[in-house]
């Protein structure tokens, strides 16, 4: 492989977002990276692992929910379906109930097991008991922890917000929602969203919403952009070519708010699932926690520490 | 210079009337010049469908008038009103084509029985002089008749009103006539065998028949407000019962208004606050797409989110309680309280925790005061279930059930 540019690499540009403007030689090099000059060697663009799903364990219609939905995932995805019964005060608990003579931790493994087998309807799911808070839980990298809750109050995690769904989709030929701006929490979203996108054999659908330049008189959304979104939807647009994602599709839009406007595009669209980062430096109003509340759609957040990349 | 619309239905309207003053006319002066009651009788249906491409026009007008608080879904049934008007009126039409059809099959019969070339048609000019005319006129109010009524079914059908493609439906029927007319014309000539123009008028009876059914059943769809079908509803409840955060449509009645169709939906969703509004919004645009995709250009939709029905029980758990910490007790007998929940939709919206009884009778008595549905232990594994509790609710309305975990939290309280 030919290194052109051993400042600046791919991965840079599409996902770790170090350049704020993307210049022209820059934009040489990606289309070079790409292939489209002849005898470069063409680099799979970098997605992130996706290892396993978890799922607390609550036996509340929300959380029976969550429980399938994770179930859906993992059978749809390939990958361990992980459902984790968390005891609070579990040894106060287990010494309680064993003033009963009932061999405690065993037999809530096997009680929580039955329901969750009763609950996804096959047996292949891992259950396991834990005794340390979800709030303070190790999930492994690239796990997805489906939960409601969690997606919230956790930013560490690669959390799924399924909000009140208990399948992936309710129907089949539904797209991937992943919003996109001219920062860094796109692309970071991006190496998520595509991820699932090409596990899940989805649509992928760009979604952009933008302020109105002053001095453009066109009304076509796509005259108000800035050259950062457009490097972006473009390498967006290449990634899904190489990683096979049969569909790809960008709505650009000027709505009166950036959350109404995904939520909107995203049910207009019949996406099941909205894709998200919460933005590095934003203080306060993330869009992703406001798509939370907003959203009937699941809402999938991206970690914030980056997690290896898979080459 | 202003542009002419030709997709606007007045400027269609406008072409169609011209078209009628010019087939019109020219019928009325050749039918009374060859002396041919067929091409003056269907000059003077022209004159009649003139007056009714006015009753369009009007209607036209009257329909897209907006909706005020005394008509609340506009004047859009003028148009049913006239749809039932031009149905009916084709229906005439049709009983006096089958009419003279079948007259002039018997009187053909009749002529053919008395002796070859008995039967012409009295005082009819026929010679080369009057062949052009004749033929060149029938072809040429046909072929227009064609045209236009393919550009009105098409300006109906782009704006959505049903009165224009009834009236293109009508007009293209009526170009039926006029070639069956022509054809009868040209076998007179030709062969001097006008009576084949009987057979094919009763041809063209049978298409004005199944069009004035048509349009007349439609018209009274509208008027009557019948439902839009199973296969459009079905449709409907389908693509909303899709969307993400509903849970079911409870409700869905559908009729229609002259062209526009009227949905009015209730759909269960345990959305809220913003994202009810998003949802809302989304089901409405869903329904008018689809609505369109089924040919519904106007489309007025009223959609009501609800609560999903609640389903309320009040459930007993046998506790475990100590030093601030609780554990569903897996028996009666080691439980230290009674964790009275009440239940909506298999949610705990509410528990209270009271102390349990010494006496057993004492448990059941407490159970039925508190109305106690079911009765709550923790599941037993590889172990006899509690037989004691069976006996005690035996002969009760209260269920015994047990819970997969012994953590309440995990259970939502």
């Amino acid at each position: 492989m030919i290194d052109l540019r051993p400042s600046l690499c791919y991965a840079s540009l599409l996902s770790f977002g170090q350049c704020q403007q993307v210049d022209n030689a820059d934009r040489e090099y990606v289309k070079a990276r790409r292939g489209e000059r002849g005898g470069i060697t063409v680099e799979k663009p970098p997605v992130a692992t996706i290892t396993a799903v978890s799922v607390p364990f609550r036996d509340t219609p929300d959380g029976c929910a969550a429980i399938c939905y994770a179930a859906d995932l993992g059978k749809r995805i390939g990958v361990p379906v992980r459902v984790i019964a968390h005891i609070p005060h579990a040894a106060d608990v287990l010494r309680m109930l064993r003033d009963t003579s009932a061999s405690v931790s065993a037999d809530e493994h096997r009680r929580v097991e039955r329901r969750v087998h009763e609950l996804v309807g096959r047996s292949d799911v891992e259950v396991s008991i834990g005794t340390s808070s979800f709030v303070r839980h190790a999930f492994p990298s690239g796990t997805i922890v489906v939960d409601n809750e969690l997606a919230r109050q956790r930013r560490d995690i690669w959390a799924l917000a399924p909000i009140e769904e208990a399948s992936v989709a309710r129907a089949d030929n539904t797209a991937i929602c992943i919003p996109l701006g001219d920062d860094e929490s796109g692309r970071h979203a991006l190496r998520y969203g595509l991820a699932l996108a090409q596990r899940l054999q989805r649509q992928v659908l760009c979604y952009h919403t933008t302020w109105r330049k002053p001095d453009e008189p066109s009304a076509q959304p796509e005259s108000h952009i800035t050259g950062g979104t457009r490097a972006n939807i473009e390498d967006a647009e290449h990634a899904c070519v190489q990683l096979g994602i049969g569909r790809f599709r960008t709505i650009i839009e000027t709505a009166d708010g950036v959350v109404e406007g995904i939520v909107r595009a995203a049910l207009r669209e019949h996406c099941a699932l909205i894709i998200v980062a919460r933005g590095l430096h934003t203080g306060m109003g993330s869009y992703a926690d406001q798509l939370l509340e907003e959203s009937p759609i699941p809402v999938c957040i991206a970690p914030r520490p980056m997690p290896e990349v898979s080459r | 210079m202003t542009r002419i619309r030709w997709s606007s239905p007045y400027v269609t309207m406008m072409v169609v009337l011209a078209m009628y003053v010019v087939k019109a006319t020219a019928k009325l002066v050749i039918g009374s010049w060859v002396h041919s009651p067929v091409i003056s009788g269907d000059g003077m249906h022209n004159v009649a469908d003139f007056f009714e491409a006015v009753f369009v026009i009007v209607g036209v007008f009257i329909a897209t008038r907006p909706p005020n608080g005394k008509y609340p879904f506009g004047r859009k049934n003028v148009e049913s009103i006239l749809e039932v008007m031009i149905g009916l009126g084709l229906a005439v039409a049709m009983c006096v084509v089958a009419k003279d059809a079948v007259l002039g099959i018997i009187r053909s019969m009749h002529a053919a029985s008395a002796g070859p070339d008995t039967f012409t048609p009295d005082s009819l000019r026929m010679g080369p002089r009057y062949f052009w005319w004749v033929t060149g006129v029938m072809f040429v109010s046909a072929c227009i008749s064609v045209g236009i009524g393919m550009y009105e079914v098409a300006t109906g059908k782009a704006s959505g009103r049903s009165s224009i493609i009834a009236d293109g439906k009508e007009t293209l029927v009526d170009s039926g006539i006029e070639f069956t007319a022509l054809v009868g014309i040209l076998c007179e000539y030709r062969w001097n065998a006008p009576w084949i123009e009987y057979p094919l008028a009763l041809g063209v009876a049978f298409l004005m028949a199944k069009t004035a059914w048509e349009l007349t059943s439609r018209g009274l769809d509208g008027l009557l407000q019948r439902s839009l079908g199973p296969t459009i509803e079905s449709a409907l409840r389908e693509y909303t019962e899709m969307m993400p955060g509903v849970i079911a449509m409870t409700g869905l009645k559908t009729f229609r208004i002259g062209s526009t169709a009227i949905v009015i939906a209730k759909v269960a969703s345990r959305c809220h606050g913003r994202a009810l509004q998003h949802l809302k919004r989304a089901v409405l645009d869903d329904l008018r797409k689809n609505l369109a995709w089924y040919g519904f250009r106007e489309s007025e939709r009223y959609l009501r989110f609800e609560r999903p029905t609640p389903h309320r029980r009040r459930d007993a758990y046998a506790i475990i309680r100590r030093e601030g910490i609780a554990a569903i007790a897996p028996t009666l007998e080691v439980a230290t309280h009674l964790r009275i929940c009440d239940v909506d939709n298999d949610a705990i919206v509410r528990w209270t925790d009271v102390e349990k009884p010494i006496n057993r009778l004492d448990v059941l008595a407490l159970l039925m005061r508190k109305r106690v549905q079911r009765f709550v232990l923790l599941a037993s594994v590889g172990q006899s279930a509690d037989t004691a509790v069976s006996a005690l609710l035996g002969g009760t309305d209260i269920a015994s059930v047990e819970a997969h975990t012994c953590i309440p939290e995990l259970l939502g309280m």
